[in-house]
């Protein structure tokens, strides 16, 4: 299993087919352009319809993680690996908070970024700068660990036939080559490709494995006599970290700035409203099936550590394989659609950087300047991002990789910001850019402090590092503003 | 309804997604899944109907302008 290839050569041609296929799309896009400015290239004119705009939200909030993660996560803790279920469908339910109003303030005042809204709501170059970094720097780690992970994936499935330095420098080029050519709209119409894919690769394994192994009814006994703790239910410290879960991991993804991005893009507010309303049921054709593809697993395959946990799927696979003659092609689908769900993830995650440093940060140093000139510098900002990405991805030492793996903690901050901000005006920049500083100082210092050896536990109280700091940060906040909050919810309570 | 009621009802399903109820293991199953892991799964499917009804018929009160006015 570790040195013979998942995929043969027909698998690996099939794969690399598919990958140079989505620079086609990338032509496609650059060649659908309607004019050379910000908003046609960042958010394809404004005018995604439902189909698209419904594949690429669904592309791009399911990443690798879905693949490979869940059912990892299941297969180690059972049937609490549900609560994955729960946080993407809460994702919505926070869309429905704010996306109404973002989209048509969007509209009427032309917003690109995240920064453009905050900017216009509070006029505050600090807070944008402020907020456009954390976003920059939440999203290059995104891009970073998630470009390790294409790296190992296709070095494994390949068995080093390409190595984890090239599989990395491939798909990294092929993902700047499209972006660069048609902006969102190559990006989302790739996104259509790896969502179908994705969408199509989960539901195929989940039938395939649940037909052969019999399903959760029928493996209930057995499960029951090798992980009999998986019937415990969670104890009140489990259960306070299961809603930890929920609120860190809904707040923090709701608040991407290139799903920000995605509610400016919307032709129209019924056009969105119906892609977030087929969104919410996604994760239980998506995560659920995972889920279970992965407690499956656990009652198929003893003994595997972390690590190995996380290919239990792939296992399943290859044990399914070798049952059942001619059944490899799922084993190429399954890595075709784990590869597609990252890489939509990662197009989009650099898309939303190279926008924001051109229109939150250059822009603001160099107004002036034209559609054309903004429009190569973002283009060159995305090659240099991609860049800075693959040779820090390949080259960055084990011992601060953790660094790099702060994400949600950070954009947990910034979510006040929009939430508060799109309902209530008497709030100011100046409570929101205290609370931000505040939120991400006490995050930093609790993983921070847990990983250089303080006697800091990692999730103090059972209660995640990004959820403190958002506690605090909505602390300062009240605690500022206290007087006008409160007439404000008055007023809100009365509409 | 009021913004703050629906962001308010919004709050409360999603904190009774959580399993809070269910304290003693039994080795009782339906349909594969232990009935703590089953209330999980379908109170987030009624968390899902209900923003998916919400998105229907309140999107507009989310989208009001009111409060930014104010």
């Amino acid at each position: 299993m570790d040195t013979a290839p998942l995929l043969n050569h027909g698998g690996i041609i099939f794969l690399f087919l598919y990958l140079f296929s989505l620079i086609g799309v990338g032509f496609l896009g650059y060649y659908s352009k309607k004019e050379d400015s910000l908003g046609d290239f960042y958010l394809a004119g404004r005018g995604m319809g439902g189909v698209v705009l419904f594949l690429t939200l669904y592309a791009t909030q399911y990443s690798g993680n879905t693949m490979i993660g869940f059912s990892g996560r299941a297969y180690r803790q059972g049937f609490t690996a549900l609560v994955t279920v729960t946080f993407m469908c809460a994702i919505i339910g926070l869309y429905f908070i704010y996306a109404p109003k973002l989209h048509d303030l969007s509209r009427k005042h032309s917003f690109i970024t995240l920064g453009d809204f905050i900017y216009h709501r509070f006029k505050s170059i600090h807070l944008t700068i402020t907020i456009s970094i954390i976003s920059i720097i939440a999203l290059g780690n995104y891009i970073l660990t998630n470009l390790k992970a294409i790296g190992f994936i296709i070095e494994g499935a390949t068995a080093g036939q390409v190595s984890f330095v090239n599989a990395i420098i491939i798909l990294s080029l092929i993902m700047v080559i499209y972006e660069t050519l048609g902006g969102m709209r190559s990006v989302a119409w790739t996104d259509m490709l790896q969502g179908i894919l994705l969408l199509f690769g989960v539901i195929v394994i989940f039938y395939i494995i649940y037909k052969q192994y019999g399903g959760l009814n029928a493996i209930s006994s057995q499960l029951q006599i090798y992980r009999p703790d998986f019937w415990t239910p969670p104890d009140w410290s489990a259960k306070r970290l299961w809603l930890s879960t929920i609120l860190v991991v809904s707040v923090g993804v709701s608040v991407y700035p290139h799903a920000i991005q995605r509610i400016y893009s919307a032709k129209d507010s019924s056009t969105l409203r119906k892609s977030l309303q087929l969104m919410v049921f996604m994760p239980f054709v998506t995560t659920l099936f995972m889920v279970i593809v992965g407690i499956v697993g656990a009652s198929q395959i003893e003994g595997l550590d972390r690590n190995n946990s996380e290919q239990i799927s792939i296992l399943l696979l290859v044990d399914l394989a070798e049952q059942i003659p001619n059944i490899s092609w799922l084993i190429v689908m399954f890595l075709a659609a784990a590869i597609a769900a990252i890489m939509s993830t990662v197009d989009s995650a650099l898309l939303a950087i190279s926008s924001t440093v051109t229109q939150d940060l250059f822009r603001k140093i160099k107004p002036d300047s034209s559609q054309k000139i903004l429009l190569l510098f973002g283009k060159s900002i995305s090659w240099i991002i991609m860049l800075i990405a693959v040779v820090m991805a390949i080259n960055l030492p084990q011992t601060i990789w953790q660094l790099f793996q702060i994400k949600l903690e950070l954009l947990c901050q910034i979510a006040p910001a929009i939430f508060l901000g799109v309902h209530i005006k008497s709030i100011s920049s100046k409570s929101i850019l205290i609370g931000i500083y505040i939120g991400t100082f006490i995050s930093l210092s609790i993983m921070i402090g847990n990983w250089i050896g303080f006697p800091i536990p990692i999730k103090p109280f059972g209660i995640h590092a990004g959820l403190w700091g958002l506690i605090f940060n909505c602390l300062a906040i009240f605690t500022i503003d206290r007087k006008k909050l409160r007439s404000s919810i008055k007023l809100a309570s009365q509409l | 309804m009021s913004r703050i009621k629906l962001y308010g009802l919004n709050s409360f399903l999603l904190l009774m997604t959580v399993p809070w109820f269910f304290i003693n293991t039994k080795m009782e199953s339906t349909g594969g899944f232990p009935h703590w892991a089953l209330y999980a799964l379908f109170s987030t499917l009624i968390y899902a109907i209900s923003i998916f009804y919400f998105l229907h018929r309140y999107w507009s009160i989310s989208a009001s302008e009111k409060t930014l006015k104010k």
